[in-house]
């Protein structure tokens, strides 16, 4: 028990964490612009992690495959937008429901195409480095460094007009529609960009967690627990509370054992009741 | 719309009587077992559409099924109580923790009410499996079956009738509320709660009445439940299955409060068995089932019905 069990757990923590960082990022988009709350974004990361593998035992090299499973999954999220969430826009529980109903369809659909079993997708990165009495696995550290650009692509999003147009229609979209911002538009990109960040985070997880049909359901707690807490489109939050998560998770069941899920969730439940609106939250009192 | 009052209550009628008769129209024991079931989740089905209609979003639906399963089967096979007793027990229970929730989040905006309804779904089975108390993962078993004196309800006829009963007094006291002054001010908080608040009616207070009524009738039904499989695990009453349960809902349409959960239960559960494709294909059905329904049939299956009722005549 010395420092090398210390870097492997916050190494575990930070690749588990990136990869919530991801998810969350692009429901908080999604749900913050759109006002979509999209059950179904946690599939979309499964399916994500199903393209990246079938497109690497194709040969693929993968930051190409990264690429592909980026616009397949915002093509799909755009098709979705269209098809099923821009018609009931008005309605919120009926979006809810159609979101599941559509996670059902993703999960059995993968389930009649690969199987019901773990779908073990190797690593580019191979090896270990040593750093002083610690090793540091490749495979672990090219995860975090490319969540790491992925991020950084998509600050340079936001920060470009589109992005400003983005995050004006999360604040107030009255607002931004009278500012000669189309609000439709935005809903639509916020849909595509959100859906491929959620496919783009299965794609780089599944070298470190192998991909299963099932997989969405654990993570859907997890996003939505992370944007509540972060606030609602709030993508600092988001990135703050996501590796917090992570590393918790992985400190957690190192000390705490089996229970470590159970009082993270007793502890959003706190902070929810505590701060309804998330830490980071406040401009979005207004209505919802 | 068109039917008559002579023409509703017969079509009612021959409805009551074909539920009644069931038993001896069908042999196939499987078949009933799907009814059992069916007519057990339309009550939490029920809970759930009264929930929806003051607006409470929730998908803890099934945690407070899995509370009043648990409960009885805890009760009864560590202190040996009777299942007389333990299913008011079970109901009580449940609805005692709804109301505890309820305290603390009723007046919660929706989005942190749906968020801690996941959290406590999600708590609820991690928690389950880590009381040894009552079996942990493994589940709790050897749940008695109900008796009357000597007579066990052993056989799926007997215990359909209980099922029918439970139903019956579940539909009365849905109903009850409805037609009483309180499902007025529930109708009026559906339509509009600003509209509700401003002419006086206690939000609050009414939505804590439906989640209570739905916590004590899904207790009801979980208690049921157990003593019918005997064995209870944790992940039966997982998020997933909160999920069916809004799917039902949705399916049977969101606007009939009684008809449309039991003909939605009955849709999704019995379908899947007629058409022979229950194992593999069933969540696509259910899946495709509720896009349709909520982008085409927003009344749901009896919309549909009652669409088609008026040209037949």
């Amino acid at each position: 028990m010395g420092s090398n069990v210390f870097f492997q757990l916050l190494l575990n923590g930070l690749v588990l964490g990136s990869s919530y960082v991801l998810v969350a990022a692009g429901f908080t988009l999604v749900y913050g612009a759109a006002r979509v709350f999209n059950f179904a974004h946690g599939h979309f990361y499964m399916l994500g992690a199903f393209i990246y593998g079938g497109l690497v035992f194709l040969g693929i090299p993968w930051i190409l495959s990264l690429l592909i499973v980026g616009l397949a999954l915002g093509l799909f999220g755009l098709i979705t937008w269209y098809a099923l969430f821009k018609p009931l826009y008005s309605d919120v529980f009926l979006t809810v429901a159609i979101s599941v109903g559509l996670g059902l369809i993703m999960v059995q659909g993968i389930i009649v195409m690969a199987g019901e079993r773990d779908v073990v997708v190797p690593s580019v990165f191979k090896g270990v480095f040593a750093l002083g009495d610690t090793t540091i696995s490749l495979e672990k550290l090219s995860i975090v460094l490319i969540s790491l650009g992925i991020m950084s692509v998509l600050h340079l999003f936001l920060k470009s007009k589109i992005g400003k147009a983005l995050e004006a229609t999360t604040i107030d979209q009255e607002g931004a529609s009278l500012q000669g911002i189309n609000t439709g538009w935005m809903f639509a990109i916020a849909m595509i960009v959100g859906s491929s960040l959620a496919g783009i985070a299965g794609a780089v997880i599944v070298p470190y967690l192998s991909a299963q049909p099932n997989m969405g359901y654990p993570i859907t707690t997890t996003y939505l627990c992370i944007v509540v807490v972060a606030g609602h489109g709030s993508l600092k939050g988001a990135v703050i509370i996501g590796l917090l998560f992570g590393l918790v998770r992985s400190f957690g069941f190192h000390y705490l054992g089996t229970w470590d899920y159970t009082i993270m969730l007793l502890l959003v439940a706190i902070i929810m009741y505590v701060r309804p609106w998330g830490i980071w939250g406040v401009e979005f009192r207004r209505k919802v | 719309m068109s039917l008559s009052t002579y023409q509703r209550r017969f079509i009612l009628i021959g409805i009551l009587l074909i539920i009644i008769f069931l038993p001896l129209i069908i042999s196939s024991q499987h078949l009933m077992h799907i009814f059992i079931l069916a007519g057990l989740e339309c009550i939490v089905v029920m809970g759930f559409v009264a929930q929806y209609h003051v607006r409470l979003l929730t998908f803890c639906t099934a945690t407070f099924w899995g509370l009043g399963a648990y409960a009885s089967g805890f009760l009864s096979t560590q202190l040996g109580m009777s299942f007389w007793v333990c299913l008011p027990l079970a109901g009580v229970i449940a609805g005692f923790f709804a109301f505890l929730i309820g305290l603390l989040v009723i007046r919660a905006g929706w989005v942190t009410f749906l968020m801690i309804s996941v959290v406590i779904a999600e708590v609820f089975v991690e928690a389950l499996g880590h009381m040894n108390l009552v079996g942990g993962w493994d589940g709790l078993g050897r749940i008695p079956r109900p008796a009357i004196g000597s007579y066990v309800f052993l056989s799926k006829a007997s215990y359909y009738y209980l099922t029918l009963a439970l139903v019956a007094v579940c539909v009365l006291i849905f109903k009850g509320f409805y037609n009483s002054a309180i499902g007025k001010a529930w109708t009026a908080i559906g339509q509009s709660s600003d509209l509700a608040e401003s002419v006086g009616i206690n939000i609050s207070k009414y939505r804590m009445i439906a989640y209570v009524t739905a916590g004590f009738t899904s207790g009801l039904s979980g208690s049921l439940y157990a003593h019918y499989l005997g064995y209870i695990v944790p992940p039966t009453f997982d998020i997933v299955r909160s999920l069916y349960i809004s799917i039902n809902a949705v399916v049977g349409g969101l606007g009939f409060v009684i008809s449309g959960p039991i003909i939605g239960s009955m849709i999704i559960r019995a379908i899947p068995e007629f058409l022979r494709i229950a194992d593999k294909y069933q969540p696509v059905f259910e899946g495709s089932l509720i896009i349709l329904c909520a982008l085409f049939f927003r009344k749901g299956i009896i919309g549909v019905l009652s669409r088609l009722m008026p040209h037949r005549r």
